[in-house]
C-alpha cells in the first residue's frame, strides 16, 4: 500500500510541475518565434538555390537542445507501451525540443539575411537497453546563414 | 513580406498541430483503469480455474504439495496451557465427523507466544493458538469453535488456494514487468487487495463449517457468538479499515453465525 501511495504522490507532483514548466516553455517559444517572424529559413540545398545578389558571408549556424520528459510523462508512456497508440506525452516534448533548437539556430544567425539548407537531427543520448534509462533526446538544427552585401 | 502571409505564420505558431490536444491526466486515468480491469479479469479467470482444479485434486497430490510447501515453516512454540491441552479430545471428534480431514495430517496443536488473539493453520496441518487467546478464553465450546474454524480452512483446501493465488499474482506481475519497469509496482498493490477480498469469502465458509460442527457437537452455537462478542470488544479498528482486513467485520460474522443451524 505504501509503495502505491508514494507512486501516486510522485506522479501527482510531477504532473503539476511538468505541465507548469511545459506551459512556460511554450509561451517563451511562441514569443521568440513571433519576434523572429521576418527572418526566413529555407531547407533548399545550396545547389538548387540561386541568387543574383552578391554574398559577403556564408557560415554554418547550429542550435542544439537536450530535452527529457518528467516522471509523469515517462510513466504514462510506459503504460501506453502495452496498448500502443500515439504517445501524446512525448509528442509535446519533441515539439518543444525541435522548436527550441531551430530558434537557437536562428538566434545564432544574427545579422544574416536568411538561412538555407536547414537540417534537423535527433538522437537518443541515453542507453535505451538499460532498465533505469530515462528517455532523453538531443535535437540539433543546423544550416548555412547567408549575408548579402 | 505582406500582412496576409505574416498572419498565416502567426496562426501556425498559435495553433500547434504537432502536439496532441487530449488532456494527459484523463489519458492517464483511462490507461490505469484499462490495465487494472484487464489484470483483474485475468486474475479472476485463472483463480477460478485453479480453485476448480484444487477442489478436484486427489488426496495424494494434496499431501505432496503440502509437504513441499511446509519445509522450514515450523514456529517456535511454548508449553501448552491446560485449556488448549483439553482440545485434543475435541479435535479427534471433529476429525471423525469429516471424511475430508481423515488420513492426511495428525493436526498437532501448538501454542505460540503472542499477545494478540489469533489462531492459524499451516499448510502441513499444524494448528497454532496464541497465548493471548489461551489466556482470554477458558470455555471449551468457544475454543472448539476456533479449532473447527481452522480445520474448516484445511477441509476447504484454502491453504492450497492461497498458494495458487500467490503464484498467479506473481506470474501476472512478471509478465507485465518484463517489458515495463514502472508498471510492476502498481500491479503488486492491486493484486494484494483483491486477494484479501477473496479470502474473506473463504473466512465466511470456514465460519459456516465451524458453526455447523459446533452445533453437531454441543447442540448450540452460543459459544461462537460469545467468542465474536469478545473479539468485538478487543478490536477497535475503525469501520473504513474493513476493506483492507482479511476477515469479515465481526458484527457481520455474528449475524451470519446466528443464521446457521
Amino acid at each position: 500500500m505504501s509503495d502505491l501511495l508514494l507512486l501516486l504522490i510522485i506522479l501527482g507532483i510531477t504532473f503539476f510541475t511538468g505541465s507548469f514548466i511545459e506551459k512556460k516553455h511554450f509561451e517563451d517559444i511562441k514569443k521568440r518565434e513571433i519576434a523572429l517572424i521576418r527572418k526566413p529559413i529555407i531547407n533548399f540545398g545550396s545547389t538548387t538555390w540561386d541568387t543574383n545578389r552578391k554574398i559577403t558571408k556564408a557560415e554554418l549556424v547550429t542550435g542544439e537542445v537536450v530535452i527529457s520528459g518528467d516522471y509523469f510523462k515517462n510513466f504514462v508512456a510506459s503504460l501506453k507501451n502495452l496498448f500502443g497508440g500515439r504517445l501524446t506525452t512525448f509528442e509535446s516534448i519533441l515539439d518543444r525540443g525541435r522548436r527550441e533548437a531551430i530558434l537557437r539556430m536562428r538566434e545564432k544567425a544574427r545579422g544574416a539575411n536568411f538561412i538555407i539548407n536547414t537540417r534537423i537531427e535527433a538522437i537518443m543520448i541515453n542507453d535505451t537497453y538499460s532498465k533505469e534509462s530515462v528517455p532523453q533526446c538531443a535535437i540539433i538544427a543546423y544550416g548555412t546563414a547567408i549575408t548579402y552585401e | 513580406m505582406n500582412n496576409e502571409l505574416e498572419k498565416r505564420y502567426l496562426s501556425v505558431i498559435e495553433d500547434n498541430v504537432n502536439v496532441g490536444k487530449s488532456n494527459v491526466g484523463v489519458e492517464f486515468l483511462i490507461l490505469i483503469g484499462g490495465i487494472v480491469a484487464i489484470c483483474l479479469m485475468i486474475y479472476m479467470f485463472a483463480d477460478s480455474i485453479a480453485s476448480f482444479c484444487i477442489d478436484r485434486m486427489s488426496d495424494k497430490t494434496q499431501i505432496q504439495i503440502e509437504k513441499s510447501f511446509s519445509i522450514g515453516t515450523e514456529l517456535p512454540t511454548i508449553d501448552k496451557s491446560k485449556n488448549i491441552e483439553n482440545l485434543e479430545k475435541v479435535k479427534k471428534q471433529i476429525i471423525s465427523m469429516d471424511k475430508k480431514l481423515q488420513g492426511k495430517s495428525s493436526f498437532p496443536i501448538y501454542e505460540v507466544k503472542d499477545k494478540n488473539i489469533n489462531a492459524f493453520i499451516l499448510p502441513n496441518g499444524s494448528i497454532y493458538f496464541t497465548k493471548g487467546l489461551a489466556d482470554k478464553v477458558q470455555d471449551e465450546e468457544v475454543l472448539a469453535f476456533v479449532l473447527a474454524h481452522e480445520l474448516g480452512h484445511y477441509a476447504h483446501r484454502d491453504h492450497l488456494k492461497s498458494i495458487s493465488r500467490e503464484i498467479i499474482a506473481s506470474t501476472i506481475i512478471g509478465i507485465l514487468s518484463s517489458q515495463q519497469t514502472n508498471v510492476d509496482l502498481t500491479i503488486n498493490s492491486i493484486s494484494d487487495l483483491s486477494g484479501l477480498k477473496y479470502s474473506r469469502k473463504q473466512e465466511k465458509e470456514a465460519d459456516k463449517y465451524a458453526a455447523k460442527t459446533v452445533y453437531k457437537l454441543y447442540g448450540r452455537t452460543t459459544g461462537a457468538v460469545e467468542f465474536f462478542k469478545l473479539l468485538e470488544k478487543e478490536e477497535n479498528s475503525p469501520v473504513f479499515m474493513q476493506y483492507f482486513s482479511t476477515h469479515p467485520a465481526t458484527k457481520d460474522r455474528i449475524k451470519f453465525i446466528k443464521t446457521v443451524k
